[in-house]
């Protein structure tokens, strides 16, 4: 009869999701290459050498070069960086404004509702692109930039997602025994509200990944991402179009680690929520 | 006079197909139901009474699944009703079997009106013409004690108290003169003083148009006001079958015993309740012997080791070694001599483990 | 009789009349509306003037079918919701006019059973913390092995394991949920609890362990119950007193055996006219004029 808690249940039906687990290990595989990527290849990803420009692949650059002789598979390791430590860390600044957000609206309701569930719904009107570039061309290009636009501009899917779930959990009878029993509002949100939020936020976090990973890659592409010359995904294509034609291997391989990369989230995301969802569950 | 049987089920097994591997949610079960009368279904959550409507309504869905025994319906010629298909089930559900359920709102449409879903009931398994539909519907409506059902027929379910709509989902089960009516618990959501109501209406029609009832409930003291026989069902299996006086008067099965114990009577006083020590088991974890062997005060070693057969005893059937050799008599006898140690010994080794 | 024995007498004839706590005239109102944009707002009278006594170490009872307001009752003297009048005095206090500290510390002495198990427990707390949490909040204790004997002890009075405590509540009965849930609600050792259907959840052999361990805490620690079912069959198993409510109001008040044996009451009556008992058969024509009349 004895059943373990609810996280050990739920990784054991996570296994179970053989995409859900080839997907965290394709995830893995690109963080541990991102980390280790000085080790892992003999080339500066930044340093030209012309004599070399625009290769195909071969042996000694299994991805080919660029117009500048740079090594693409190097290349795309480092761009790793920046798309994984991006969406990730945006993803984090959206959960705890998400959260903070939705559980004020949630928790405390009528006027405090009333102003978030307004901010929520200017927020998911914008068109997120032009409003990216917009903050990116006030904020200029950088990485610190990068995370907060991102992270600032897709707090309110968390918000409202989380907004849903304490309506719900507010209604349970603990929260009522709670403040029978004298509990401040601030233990109810973070002793009975956060851990009952947690799943919800860690697959909001999940599926947010890969739009807050293609966003840079627009903002990259266009310019306003990292400065170059820092590697990135969206600025190896952009400077892979001029090429298209003669070598599509340039503008390819980084494309790849895109799709890859966002499907692995995607996929990953589906499968938390399958077993972490209350309401998914059996 | 012996009154022609409505319904037979023989051997009949659901199982659940789960992680946790086949479960058996009705054992080998068999009852029968004579025509016109009322056979009262009684057990505590997870006792498969549910799943018993739902079998012989043919919607047992996945992962439950009939996996042997049958449950023969009709007077004359009787159909096995695990055998049917899809086509021939629906067309037996409304004109011959009906169910009613315990929340009407999940079985009716909220956007149609009343009238419409009876007529619509109607139209489905009968030619006949819309006014004429129409008229019956207002008849039925009327039949099941409604006083204005022409303002009713153009109401939509939530606009209606959980009675009235109970007395909606009636009459729309009713409405083709169904031979068997199920009613599964249908009375646990309301009030007492609705709960009077419906069950005297259900009486009151079921005498009107002769039909046979299966009705299913938890609750004792509905069963014994409605119901001619009683099947005590626990954790899956038939434990005892009796005329309803009988168990009432004279239960045998200790678990029946058991459960008459623990309601609280309104004339008696008493300091304590009695209980029954520890929980239903869950269907995983079944027992090996008699599967209510770990609550039972009377059980022996070979309750523990061995599943008993049902047994004929007094007019009841019932599935306990208390009875093989029949009667009372031997119950009594076996209660005065031996049973007694063993059951106040069994008493204090349940009430250590035993948690509710 | 002895002076002092006279005495003695007098002292138990008080203190079993002592009141504990006093509902005046408890109103709560719920608006639905107005009439047109601007018109006089709407009201419905969930709660219209509920008046009461609890005497220490009694059952007071109050039954009443669905929406006759008394689960509101309770919700509003326990300030689950702000009732719209009235007053509760607890402890020579008017409970609902007091704030921050007081409150707090008056909270400790009246608590609640509720009748769901299953969403009265947080699923992310273990037994340990959810029965503790009063006591947390109180401070009760000064020592982490303070705390813990006391959860440990209270988990013993109510009957549960105490190897129990690390568990995580949905590896639980709906028993021995109800189980925590006493516990929880008796840590503070309270001088009322508030019982909103507790068994009414629960399968019938379940149910008699928790009306049973019910009783045996109130012969041990004297509490007084305010027991809230729509099952009269445990309200007279239970009660000593009885409240009967019927669209908001008080209809009958009394003793258990005045409301069982002497219904002065109409509705009453009927209501105990309707309770399906074995062995009995009821009058189901008297029900069915009941409903016509309505």
């Amino acid at each position: 009869m004895r059943k373990k808690n609810y996280y050990s249940e739920s990784l054991k039906l996570f296994w179970k999701n053989k995409l859900a687990v080839l997907s965290l290990l394709i995830l893995i595989v690109l963080v541990i290459s991102a980390i280790f990527a000085p080790v892992l290849t003999p080339y500066d990803p930044n340093k030209q050498v012309l004599a070399d420009k625009l290769l195909f692949p071969s042996s000694k650059h299994p991805f080919g070069t660029d117009e500048f002789g740079r090594d693409i598979l190097t290349r795309c390791l480092y761009g790793c960086r920046v798309s994984l430590s991006v969406g990730i860390v945006s993803q984090l600044i959206a959960s705890v404004i998400g959260y903070f957000m939705g559980v004020c609206a949630g928790y405390f309701g009528k006027k405090t509702d009333d102003v978030i569930s307004f901010l929520i719904q200017v927020f998911s009107s914008f068109p997120a692109l032009l409003f990216a570039m917009a903050l990116m061309y006030a904020l200029g290009s950088g990485i610190m930039n990068l995370y907060l636009t991102l992270g600032f501009l897709s707090w309110a899917n968390t918000a409202r997602l989380i907004r849903g779930t304490v309506l719900q959990l507010k209604e349970q009878e603990y929260i009522q025994a709670c403040r029978i029993d004298g509990g401040s509002n601030l233990r109810v949100i973070l002793k009975h509200l956060f851990p009952n939020c947690i799943p919800m936020l860690i697959v909001s976090c999940t599926l947010g990944i890969p739009s807050a990973i293609l966003t840079e890659a627009s903002l990259s592409y266009l310019g306003l991402g990292v400065p170059s010359p820092t590697a990135s995904w969206g600025s190896m294509i952009s400077g892979a179009q001029t090429f298209i034609r003669t070598n599509t291997y340039y503008s390819l391989f980084p494309g790849i680690f895109i799709i890859l990369t966002v499907i692995a989230f995607n996929t990953l995301g589906d499968g938390l929520r399958d077993v972490l969802d209350p309401k998914m569950r059996k | 006079m012996e009154r022609e049987n409505i319904l037979e089920i023989k051997d009949l097994d659901v199982r659940l197909f789960t992680e946790r591997g086949e479960l058996p949610v009705i054992d080998r079960l068999n009852l029968t139901l004579r025509a016109g009368e009322t056979l009262g279904i009684v057990g505590e959550s997870g006792c498969g009474k549910s799943m018993l409507a739902s079998a012989i309504m043919g919607l047992v869905a996945r992962p439950g699944k009939v996996t042997g025994g049958e449950i023969l319906f009709g007077r004359d010629e009787k159909q096995d009703l695990t055998k049917m298909s899809a086509k021939e089930l629906r067309r037996i559900r409304g004109t011959g079997i009906s169910m009613i359920f315990q929340e009407p709102m999940t079985s009716l449409n909220p956007l149609m009106s009343c009238g419409r879903q009876i007529v619509e009931t109607i139209v489905a398994h009968e030619k006949i013409g819309r006014a004429e539909a129409k008229a019956r519907a207002i008849s039925i409506i009327r039949s099941v004690g409604i006083q204005r059902p022409e303002k009713v027929y153009g109401e939509v379910p939530a606009q209606l108290s959980g009675g009235m709509r109970q007395r909606i989902m009636i009459a729309m089960a009713l409405v083709c003169n169904p031979e068997l009516l199920i009613c599964d618990e249908p009375t646990t959501a309301l009030d007492v003083t609705v709960q009077a109501q419906i069950l005297g209406l259900i009486r009151r029609l079921q005498k009107e148009k002769k039909t046979s009832v299966v009705f299913i409930s938890h609750d004792m003291g509905v069963i014994s006001q409605m119901a001619d026989r009683v099947a005590v069902m626990y954790a899956g299996q038939l434990v005892e079958y009796a005329q309803a006086e009988a168990i009432f008067t004279r239960p045998l099965h200790p678990y029946t015993q058991g459960l008459q114990a623990a309601i609280p009577k309104m004339n008696e006083k008493k300091d304590s309740l009695e209980s029954i020590p520890g929980n239903v088991p869950m269907l995983y974890e079944l027992p090996k012997g008699c599967i209510f062997s770990p609550r039972c005060a009377y059980a022996t070693d070979r309750c523990r080791s061995e599943r008993p057969q049902i047994v004929e005893a007094d007019g009841h059937r019932v599935r306990c070694f208390l009875y093989e050799q029949g009667g009372d008599a031997q119950r009594r006898e076996m209660k005065a001599t031996d049973t007694s140690e063993t059951k106040i010994e069994n008493k204090k080794k349940i009430g250590e483990e035993g948690e509710g | 009789m002895s002076e002092a024995g006279k005495n003695q007498f007098e002292e138990n004839e008080k203190s079993e009349r002592e009141t504990i706590l006093q509902v005046k005239n408890l109103k709560k109102y719920y608006m639905v509306g107005r009439k047109g944009l601007f018109g006089e707002k709407e009201y419905v009278r969930s709660v219209d003037g509920v008046s009461f006594e609890l005497h220490r170490g009694e059952t007071l009872a109050i039954v009443g079918e669905s929406g006759c307001g008394k689960s509101t009752t309770v919700k509003s003297l326990l300030r689950v919701v702000e009732p719209t009048d009235g007053e509760v005095i607890l402890n020579r206090q008017d409970f609902l006019k007091l704030k921050g500290a007081d409150l707090k510390k008056a909270r400790r002495n009246i608590k609640m059973i509720f009748q769901d198990p299953y969403s009265s427990l947080n699923p992310r707390m273990t037994v340990r913390d959810i029965i503790g949490e009063p006591a947390d909040i109180e401070h009760v204790y000064k020592t982490e092995e303070e705390r813990e004997k006391l959860i440990l002890d209270t988990m013993e009075m109510v009957g549960l394991n105490k190897d129990f405590a690390d568990r995580y509540p949905h590896e639980f009965s709906g028993g021995q949920r109800q189980r925590i849930g006493i516990a929880r609600a008796i840590i503070l050792r309270p001088e009322i609890v508030v019982c909103d259907e507790p068994v009414s959840a629960l399968d019938v052999s379940v149910q008699a362990k928790i009306i049973n361990l019910l009783k045996e805490l109130q012969a041990k620690m004297n509490i007084s119950y305010i027991f809230i079912s729509h099952d009269l069959g445990v309200v007279k198993h239970i009660a000593d007193r009885v409240l009967v409510m019927y669209q908001g109001h008080v209809v009958e008040e009394g003793t258990r055996d005045e409301i069982f044996e002497n219904p002065k009451n109409d509705y009453t009556k009927l209501l105990l006219a309707s309770i399906p008992e074995i062995g009995k058969k009821m009058d189901f024509d008297q029900f069915e004029r009941a409903f016509q009349a309505e």
